[in-house]
């Protein structure tokens, strides 16, 4: 049961972790097609980047749990 | 997800792209825009400038175009309108050129009064060059039809000409050169030179006649020494005998000398030459009894301008007084013709030896004159008891000294009249004459200190101690003076030695006791022995020391001594130095 807890947490974290993403991802199109210039397309594009690498961190360790349950 | 970052990775990196491509557009295009912006600002002050210089050439063509005109209404000479005109087509050459240029920066609109502009220049060019021709081609008609109907025409300008005279050289020369020189080329300049010279300088140059150059050369070497001038001008002074009171003609003469010889002298920078005391003092010497008297008023006056020490300036300004009076008094309105003329012997009768003269004619100055001893005294030199207890020899000596005649003992004549004495036909006074026997005996010749007593007109000559000795830069013409305490050398001599002297005053006390101070440069002067050694000299620089040395005739005194030849016996001649 503990197990079981642990891994619908860590697909919690993964599931907002791609939530957040999905943000950046909006607000980087968003940049993008209104033109708002350098500076904002590379911001937005950190931030996506850093959402990023966030989601494949939590997607890893939801993968873990998920491999100890089988 | 992998996908939607790609996708998101993809667009940023064609978003980076295609914006680093715009900035770099823009950046281009405003670099383009800047450089256009130059451009056009050069292109602008360019026109600004060409505009100026469009008003400048304008103002000088309208001033030539004026001046034209005003040539044209006061009549002037064709010579000068041809300038004008030539002026007038530079001008109208200057605007084509600018014209052209600006054709090239301007637009449509304004190329259009650019064209209309260099129109109006060209007719008005057209214009003024058709009047000016018109003027001068009815000048010209005018000027025939003088020359048809005038028969006189103007001689031609003589060409200067040089015969040796030292004094002339400088004028000469300055006169080809100004004169002559512009109007000839170089290949005839050497003919041309030489058919403007006397015999003398054309034998000078004849070796080298086809240089001119080389011509100026060699005649500059025998006529352009400034020092020979200054010997020639003050030899000319000295060479003037005394003049009498009423003698007007040569007293004119005399200042004429005097005033030629300063002008030459000043044009070669050597009027000190003429300027000194010595020389004043010469000149005072010559001049009549009455105006030396008046000069000496004016010296000696209790506030006279005059600077006594340098007395030249104000003599010659005097002189030239004088000179100008005589000549007013002289001149034909004036002169009475009933008047007889002052000092003209001419007047005077001679009868038994006995001068009488005509009656309304015995004026205190005849009177004055008529001994040789005893001025203003009423008695004639031949009646005159001093005179005849002389020694003939002392009565030559002072009619030589006088300038007086040998036949008449007068003054101013040169009238040769056989003496007739035991049938003595030589040319002197009755009182002059001696016998042959006397001549011959020796008692005569001690009675006469040691100079021989002859009967004719020979002068005797004293020779002095005279020596020409080589010096560092040449030669030296020495006088041996065994009495003298101090060694002097000329002016003239001590510049041509280069010598370099330091400051002196000399301190001369005169026959009388009379002492006078002058300041000079002590030198010392190297003069070379027969073995090749220099000797040196403290010589003091003094402005002159002999007159000129006369050329004496040696021919046949080297036979009178053995192991003597004649080239150990030539003596210098010309200046002392």
């Amino acid at each position: 049961m503990a197990e079981e807890a642990k891994r619908e947490e860590a697909k919690g974290i993964r599931t907002s972790a791609k939530a957040r993403f999905t943000r950046k991802r909006n607000e980087f199109f968003k940049s993008v097609d209104e033109n708002k210039g350098m500076e904002a397309v590379k911001r937005t594009f950190a931030d996506l980047h850093e959402a990023w690498n966030i989601v494949e961190g939590k997607h890893d360790i939801y993968m873990i749990h998920l491999v100890e349950d089988e | 997800m992998q996908e939607f970052y790609e996708e998101a990775a993809t667009t940023h990196t064609q978003y980076v792209n295609d914006h680093t491509l715009h900035e770099q557009k823009r950046v281009e295009e405003f670099h383009k825009q800047e450089s256009m912006r130059l451009e056009q600002e050069k292109l602008r002050r360019l026109l600004e400038q060409f505009s100026i210089k469009k008003k400048s050439m304008k103002t000088i063509f309208d001033t030539l175009v004026k001046l034209a005109y005003d040539a044209m209404a006061s009549q002037n000479a064709p010579e000068a309108l041809h300038k004008t005109e030539r002026d007038l087509d530079i001008a109208l050459a200057d605007c084509k050129a600018l014209h052209n240029t600006m054709l090239e920066l301007l637009d449509n609109e304004d190329v259009e009064k650019e064209i209309e502009w260099i129109r109006n220049m060209h007719a008005r060019n057209q214009e003024i060059s058709s009047r000016i021709e018109a003027f001068i081609s009815v000048k010209i008609n005018d000027t025939k039809a003088k020359d048809k109907s005038n028969p006189l025409q103007l001689e031609k300008i003589k060409m200067p000409s040089f015969h040796g005279n030292v004094r002339n050289y400088p004028q000469f020369k300055t006169d080809f050169e100004k004169q002559v020189m512009p109007s000839i080329n170089a290949e005839n300049a050497p003919y041309v030179l030489q058919s403007c010279l006397g015999k003398e300088p054309a034998d000078t140059v004849k070796s080298v006649d086809d240089d001119i150059t080389a011509m100026w050369k060699r005649m500059a070497e025998k006529y352009g020494d400034s020092a020979k001038v200054a010997d020639v001008v003050m030899c000319a002074i000295q060479n003037i005998k005394p003049i009498r009171e009423g003698e007007n003609k040569k007293f004119v003469e005399f200042i004429n000398v005097i005033d030629d010889g300063y002008r030459d002298l000043r044009r070669l920078g050597l009027e000190k030459e003429i300027t000194t005391t010595s020389s004043v003092s010469i000149m005072e010497r010559k001049l009549p009894n009455d105006i030396k008297r008046e000069w000496a008023k004016l010296v000696s006056s209790e506030h006279s301008p005059i600077d006594k020490r340098d007395k030249f300036p104000s003599l010659l300004r005097f002189l030239l007084e004088q000179k100008q009076a005589i000549e007013y008094e002289n001149s034909e309105l004036r002169s009475n013709s009933n008047v007889p003329v002052r000092g003209s012997l001419h007047y005077l009768e001679k009868k038994d030896d006995k001068v009488v003269i005509p009656e309304g004619q015995s004026t205190s100055r005849y009177k004055r004159n008529k001994c040789l001893y005893h001025e203003g005294d009423n008695h004639w030199t031949n009646e005159c008891r001093l005179y005849l207890s002389k020694p003939i020899q002392e009565r030559r000596d002072t009619l030589k000294e006088r300038g007086a005649c040998w036949s008449c003992l007068k003054r101013d004549c040169r009238g040769k009249k056989p003496c007739g004495v035991n049938e003595c036909n030589r040319f002197h006074h009755k009182t002059l004459h001696e016998e042959e026997q006397d001549k011959k005996s020796p008692t005569n010749i001690v009675s006469a200190s040691g100079t021989a007593r002859v009967c004719n007109n020979e002068i005797e000559t004293c020779l002095l101690q005279i020596q020409k000795i080589p010096t560092k830069n040449g030669f030296a013409n020495v006088l041996w003076d065994t009495g003298a305490s101090l060694c002097f050398i000329t002016n003239a001599k001590a510049r041509a030695e280069n010598l370099k002297g330091i400051k002196a005053q000399l301190s001369i006390i005169k026959v009388g006791g009379e002492s006078e101070t002058v300041d000079t440069f002590k030198y010392k002067l190297p003069l070379i022995d027969k073995q090749g050694k220099a000797i040196v000299f403290d010589v003091y620089r003094i402005d002159k020391i002999t007159s000129p040395i006369p050329s004496i005739d040696i021919q046949g005194i080297s036979k009178l001594f053995k192991d003597v030849h004649e080239e150990d016996l030539i003596r210098p001649t010309a200046g002392r130095g």
